[in-house]
């Protein structure tokens, strides 16, 4: 059986918005499609991060208070020499801005981020939460989920552009990307709302093993609740 | 004089709404005058600082209030409260115009107030009360708190020396907040019967809100309560709390405490923080033991999260669970878990329509365990509500619930919600929503139903 393995970035600090779920879909994703994906959960600042095992890093959304332990703990580990090897890593929500170059908090001190997404986010004084709709075109597909943007954020690369949904800063971006590193504001959980985007990142991992695999894998309750959270937005009370 | 005008358009507007309908405009007067007069709440005399009692944090607010207000008030101390519920600043106008001379002086003893944690800061400026209760603070409302630090950052910004904190002892985040203050006395509940640790791989804790490294629970009262340390420094809970509660008892509803049994009305592991709380500050208030004893068998919530309906042949048990707040939800998810009869489980979340925009999130879920569920001989689930119902189906799933035994209703309607309960073998019905929906739910249910228990 093809095997690949995971990364969870720090569980009990990047904790928020049940994307712990995306973790757990990601295994069963890999069950559907005769995967073994094995999670290997890197627990604290601390501890050595074996890049060299993992085939893809999740870093799931935490507080922006934590940013400030983990981006010198990440800065000095072999993490850009991983994404820039081609590595896989997804981030989602608040934890995309640790990848930016800098984050202006709202009390007007700035946190220097990894640099490695060309990206700047302004923490917002006010929480805003919605659904998000958008479409990416590497590879063509349409996810959805909800936001819950404590930034906004300016990104040269973006990751998609949005149909329904503020973005990255209500200008018609989403998240942003580089090589294999993705960042998505969209949560839900992201891969159990969007497996079609776990199928896409095991399959794309797995051809960099040169493994090639013929399989059709039934996304029909996720299918459901697309169409379900597209027919809410479309009815949805405006202001 | 701009206030007197206030107060007294203020008094008439309460006294009006209070003439038409007592149950409806709690805060009414309240908002008015505090569009009239911004600084409304500071000009009010004769309030004694050091016994006013702020009572915030995400879970056991309202409970909380109202249990302190109801034991002191028994013990004959004359109290003001906002015990309707009106937390924010228009509540508390509301309570003070209630509770003043027509020459705005504060006419009773205590003011106990529940405050909402985002208002605190403004609200602290205008009436510097010296004593604030924090039941805990954990994930709530992310659409407009977005996350715990958020709420975390409101309080230090206005607690001050001049204030004495009650705080769990077992929930990190709200203790961190005790050096902050003058002093802080603390409470906490011991090993029980319903205390568990978890081994689960998906199980997350949270950053030491000290140092950002994780946090470790020796096990758990409640999701992410509980006795804990940090891995790297020396943050942890307290080891001689100011009150400890002991020997909880959930079959016959008593615990110890200082040696001695008490009786309570009710029982589940958020009621005794609740009450060990409400302890710690009546001690310091000076109420002897038997008084507050007295307060807590008397003591009826207004808010009870649990029915039970007997509906066409079933015993439902009805219970509600906030949105957007994993470990109140979790804690209504743990009661279906400890009911190892054959039953059949019904959960609708809905969207979450609170103010512009509504959204369909249903995330706060997979922060909940619904394992225990699953291993707890469950015949059926269904996962109702439109737009919202497949994402339900999914975290049931991922939690290893077999997919053929999950029935999705993508529907609010009753009828449908309902449809297939004749098909189901058990009588036992666990049924779980929010309470925003819970007038419909009973209604219905009530309307077709043998009897009300």
């Amino acid at each position: 059986m093809p095997e690949i393995t995971v990364g969870w970035m720090y569980p009990n600090l990047l904790n928020l918005h049940g994307e712990r779920g995306s973790v757990q879909a990601l295994v069963q994703v890999g069950k559907k499609m005769g995967v073994d994906v094995t999670v290997v959960r890197i627990e604290d600042i601390d501890d050595p991060i074996p890049f060299e095992k993992l085939d893809l890093l999740i870093f799931l959304p935490g507080e922006i208070a934590v940013f400030q332990h983990l981006i010198p703990a990440l800065t000095n580990s072999d993490l850009s020499h991983y994404l820039e090897q081609g590595g896989y890593a997804l981030a989602m929500g608040t934890s995309g801005l640790l990848f930016g170059k800098t984050i202006l908090r709202e009390d007007g001190s700035v946190l220097e981020g990894l640099g490695i997404l060309d990206m700047t986010a302004k923490e917002r004084k006010y929480v805003w939460g919605d659904d998000l709709h958008f479409r990416i075109n590497d590879p063509a597909m349409e996810l959805a989920g909800s936001q819950i943007m404590m930034a906004d954020v300016y990104a040269s690369e973006p990751f998609g552009t949005t149909i329904y949904g503020r973005g990255n800063n209500n200008t018609g971006t989403e998240g942003a990307r580089y090589k294999n590193l993705i960042y998505t504001n969209c949560m839900g959980p992201l891969l159990v709302k969007n497996p079609w985007l776990a199928e896409y990142l095991i399959r794309e991992i797995l051809l960099k093993k040169s493994i090639e695999l013929d399989v059709n894998v039934d996304h029909s309750i996720a299918e459901s609740s697309l169409n379900a959270t597209l027919q809410f937005i479309e009815n949805k009370p405006k202001k | 004089m701009r206030f007197f005008i206030t107060l007294w358009i203020s008094k008439f507007i309460a006294f009006a709404v209070n003439r038409i309908d007592k149950q409806r405009g709690s805060n009414y007067s309240g908002k008015i005058a505090v569009k009239l007069m911004s600084n409304f709440v500071s000009s009010f005399q004769n309030i004694d600082y050091n016994k006013v009692f702020f009572i915030s944090g995400t879970n056991g607010k309202s409970t909380t209030t109202n249990l302190l207000y109801h034991t002191l008030t028994q013990a004959g101390k004359k109290v003001a409260s906002n015990v309707e519920g009106a937390n924010m600043m228009g509540g508390v106008a509301t309570t003070l115009i209630k509770n003043s001379t027509l020459t705005g002086k504060f006419s009773k003893e205590f003011l106990v107030l529940e405050i909402d944690e985002r208002s605190f800061p403004l609200i602290r400026k205008q009436l510097p009360g010296c004593n604030m209760g924090i039941t805990n603070l954990q994930k709530d409302q992310v659409q407009r708190n977005g996350d715990p630090d958020f709420i975390l950052r409101k309080f230090r910004s206005a607690i001050g020396k001049d204030m004495t904190l009650y705080l769990n002892n077992e929930e990190p985040r709200s203790l961190s907040l005790g050096t902050l203050a003058g002093s802080y006395k603390t409470f906490s509940i011991a090993e029980n019967s319903r205390t568990y640790t978890s081994d689960d791989f998906y199980n997350v804790t949270l950053p030491c809100p000290v140092c950002g490294h994780p946090i470790n629970y020796k096990n758990y009262n409640l999701a992410n309560i509980g006795p804990f340390r940090c891995t790297k420094c020396s943050y942890a809970s307290a080891k001689a709390p100011t009150v400890l509660i002991d020997s909880v008892d959930y079959e016959n509803n008593t615990f110890t405490c200082s040696g001695t049994s008490w009786q309570v009305p009710y029982n589940n592991p958020f009621y005794i923080y609740n009450f060990a709380m409400c302890i710690t500050i009546c001690r310091e208030i000076g109420l002897s033991d038997a008084q507050i004893q007295a307060g807590f068998a008397s003591f009826r919530n207004p808010a009870s999260h649990e029915d039970i309906i007997y509906y066409r042949g079933k015993e439902i048990h009805y219970l509600r669970g906030k949105q957007e707040n994993p470990e109140a939800l979790q804690s209504e998810l743990d009661v279906i878990a400890a009911d190892t009869r054959k039953k059949a489980v019904f959960v609708g979340l809905y969207r979450v329509e609170d103010f512009y925009p509504h959204y369909a999130g249903t995330f706060y879920f997979f922060d909940c365990d619904f394992q225990n569920i699953v291993k707890s001989n469950v015949e059926c689930y269904v996962a109702f509500s439109q737009n919202v119902a497949y994402d339900i189906a999914s975290r049931m799933i991922l939690a290893g619930a077999p997919e053929e035994d999950v029935t999705i209703v993508n529907s609010d309607e009753m009828s449908q919600i309902f449809a297939t309960l004749d098909s189901i073998e058990t009588d036992i019905i666990y049924v779980l929503t929010n309470p925003k929906h819970a007038r419909v739910v009973k209604n219905y249910l009530n309307q077709g139903g043998d009897s009300n228990a």
